[in-house]
């Protein structure tokens, strides 16, 4: 298996959870109408809060409380922001973001100057799944928050799939009129839905700083947030494509960390990069498929001339692995690179964004 | 009239100075520092002597350039804020040319290295605006992470190909003396450059150019009802694009400035420190108005140098400044929706207007 090994699952797993909660949150909030831009400010935030509560009280559960209360307070600045003065979301995304940095860099400084270091959150063995080979030690042998962050979102897809107040929710970022004229209450379903972002961006940014390396850094959440509001429009605003574009982005980022340590390229990338695009094509091609007459006459769109070029220089480089190695930036720029193409490439959308996103809800216009 | 006019946005940003005052006194006071220690050590720090003076005024441009290229963005309705990694773009264009400019004359390799700056930015814009035009990403999102790819690119560069062959240290070799813009030789120390001359040419060519041609009517038009626009012959899509351009253009040129005009003759990996996001709050703080944002670019200038100094002389976190900065921008926002509550409620209520509050930042007069 050479670099794609049992720990390398494990490294992505860790790497897709907080991004991957996070983004349930953003993908909530949007689908509420409310565009949280400032998703990066909550997040450190939250991994600053979490971190303040471990050090005055030592306990991880209070941290994560912490960590949480922190995120919601942020978010509510978000909500009175958008929702009751409602400022254009984006700017006041930004304020936050920035606020996030300023306020969490100044107090760690100022307060909290002899760092600790605490341990990580522990793993937890489930008896019997975590004996399955691979999948076992990858997705069974993980720590709490990963495990929570799993039931969160089958919580959520159910509760956006089939129930009332998902309907309802989804109905205030389509149609606040017509959501208003049934009696829901938007202003109320765009709080709790920012408020429910929030929390999940302060628990994942927890999770960063004390449940995974176990102290603050400045800007520690490092474009995390932003992954995650990336993943929410990759995924089409849907759960399953929010998974998807988890999983691509925390692939790339652990295979990263892991060449940054080996240097050479080896070759089993290269055949796992070849496999993806030709996944990809297909999968598109698939998809657009049904009843198109441009499939009928077989002509090939652009993104597969370039695609089926890309697979071709793929494969001359398994033949003859050369020996590229690529500086440490580069690889860690490499994550954000992917997340650029999948949006990219993924143009004109299959689903729409909630047609309300961005637009502040006003009576008078019923 | 002129005054009646200005007197509202003018009591705006003396409210919010004073507000941003107060909780930075209050920060202060917490963490065992007298407010008026700090106040004194403030102004010496910033307009004291000629030297810190100069030092403010220079810092100043960069900060300009990027909320200029803000306003124009957002004039045509195009929210980007992709600005730290255009200056970063610009910045490392301008250090690769001027590099190898050493032998042409000051005057004409001063340009070359501004117009560097300018396509630099303006071809990582570039990005951002085809991703936006033809491939449908919403441009916040491609420009966040275009960002993080521009800050290891920088990473890289100073580590790699330009990295000087004089130190170890990762940055590049020291500019040629004759690419350095020129500073006032009254002032000790030298740190007054030439380019404050940037600060009024620069707005006044904004204010004409968005108020006074068929070009910038163009670029309001696209911003303001896309199909308005479209009824009057002009492509939205083609005007959002050259905004995005041309404020890639500032931004890049604010890089140029950052590194030619600044203190250090090299570029290392952290240059733009943060002067992307600052541009962006000054343009805010001055209501997008690019005659007012000089003031406001001052201000934000003093903020920066004012905190490195509270650092030097009392031991105060330099990240004060960025809680400062982070604050005035919610504290602006709500206060131009206190300001809009009550022209609202003066005379007759404008629905229309009132439901086109998406474009809040964007449509305000020149």
């Amino acid at each position: 298996m050479g670099i794609f090994d049992v720990a390398f699952l494990v490294s992505a797993v860790t790497i897709a959870a907080p991004i991957l909660l996070a983004a349930t949150g953003e993908l909530v909030s949007e689908r509420a109408g409310v565009l949280n831009v400032g998703l990066e400010g909550v997040m450190l935030t939250g991994a600053f809060g979490g971190y303040l509560v471990m050090w005055e009280t030592g306990s991880l559960v209070l941290g994560f409380v912490g960590g949480m209360i922190a995120g919601l307070l942020f978010a509510a600045v978000m909500a009175l922001l958008s929702i009751e003065a409602k400022v254009d979301q984006i700017v006041s995304g930004i304020a936050l973001t920035l606020l996030g940095y300023g306020l969490t860099a100044f107090l760690n400084e100022r307060f909290l100057v002899p760092a600790r270091t605490f341990d990580p959150l522990p793993r937890l063995e489930i008896p019997v799944l975590s004996d399955i080979p691979v999948i076992g030690p990858a997705m069974f042998d993980q720590d709490a928050f990963i495990y929570a962050t799993a039931i969160l979102i089958i919580l959520v897809a159910f509760a956006l799939g089939r129930t009332t107040w998902g309907i309802n929710l989804k109905a205030v970022g389509e149609s606040p009129v017509s959501a208003d004229a049934a009696g829901v209450g938007i202003r109320a379903m765009r709080w709790a839905a920012v408020l429910f972002s929030g929390l999940c961006a302060g628990a994942a940014g927890a999770y960063l700083s004390i449940g995974d390396v176990g102290v603050f850094r400045e800007g520690m959440s490092g474009g995390r947030g932003y992954l995650a509001i990336a993943a929410v429009l990759f995924g089409g605003w849907r759960l399953a494509g929010l998974g998807i574009a988890a999983t691509i982005f925390a692939v790339a980022d652990a295979t990263q960390l892991r060449l940054q340590a080996i240097g050479v390229i080896p070759r089993e990338v290269w055949v796992a990069v070849m496999i993806l695009v030709v996944l990809v094509m297909v999968l598109g091609r698939m998809r657009r498929g049904a009843g198109a007459a441009r499939l009928a006459s077989g002509r090939l769109t652009g993104i597969e001339v370039a695609g089926l070029a890309s697979v071709a220089i793929l494969l001359a480089l398994v033949i003859v692995p050369p020996s590229i190695t690529l500086p440490v930036p580069l690889w860690l720029a490499m994550p954000y690179l992917l997340a650029l193409v999948a949006l990219g490439t993924e143009g004109k959308r299959r689903h729409k964004a909630p047609t309300a996103l961005a637009v502040p809800y006003l009576r008078s216009e019923v | 009239m002129l005054m009646r006019q200005h007197l509202p946005r003018v009591l705006v940003t003396v409210g919010v100075i004073v507000i941003a005052a107060l909780i930075a006194s209050l920060i202060l006071l917490a963490s065992g520092v007298a407010p008026v220690d700090a106040l004194s050590a403030f102004w010496e720090g910033t307009f004291g002597n000629g030297t810190n003076a100069g030092t403010t005024l220079t810092q100043a441009v960069p900060l300009l350039l990027v909320a200029l290229g803000w306003i124009v963005a957002t004039r045509a309705g195009r929210l980007h804020v992709g600005y730290p990694g255009q200056v970063i773009a610009g910045g490392a264009t301008a250090t690769a040319i001027g590099l190898n400019c050493g032998g042409l004359p000051g005057a004409l390799a001063v340009l070359v290295t501004a117009l560097a700056g300018i396509a630099g930015g303006a071809l990582w814009a570039g990005l951002t605006a085809w991703l936006w035009a033809s491939r449908g990403v919403l441009e916040i999102i491609s420009s966040l992470l275009l960002n993080l790819v521009a800050i290891q690119v920088a990473a890289w560069l100073v580590r790699g190909p330009l990295q000087g062959t004089a130190s170890q240290e990762p940055q590049t070799a020291n500019f040629p003396p004759s690419t350095i813009w020129p500073s006032v030789p009254a002032i000790p120390g030298q740190t007054l450059s030439f380019d404050v001359v940037l600060l009024p040419i620069c707005a006044v060519i904004v204010v004409l150019l968005l108020s006074r041609t068929v070009f910038g009517f163009g670029l309001r038009a696209s911003g303001g009802n896309g199909e308005a626009a479209r009824w009057l012959g002009i492509d939205p899509k083609r005007g959002g694009v050259v905004a995005i351009l041309i404020s890639g253009g500032f931004a890049g040129l604010a890089g140029a400035a950052l590194l030619f005009a600044g203190t250090a003759p090299w570029m290392s990996d952290g240059f733009e420190a943060g002067v992307g996001f600052n541009g962006i709050a000054v343009a805010l703080l001055a209501g997008n108005s690019p005659v007012f944002a000089i003031l406001t670019a001052v201000v934000f200038s003093a903020l920066n140098v004012g905190g490195t100094a509270l650092q030097a002389t009392l031991d105060v976190p330099s990240s004060l400044a960025e809680v400062l900065q982070g604050a005035v921008i919610v504290l602006v926002l709500l206060a131009a929706v206190l300001a809009r509550r009550r022209r609202e409620q003066a005379p007759a209520p404008q629905p229309a207007a009132a439901a086109k509050s998406l474009a809040l930042v964007g449509t305000e007069e020149v």
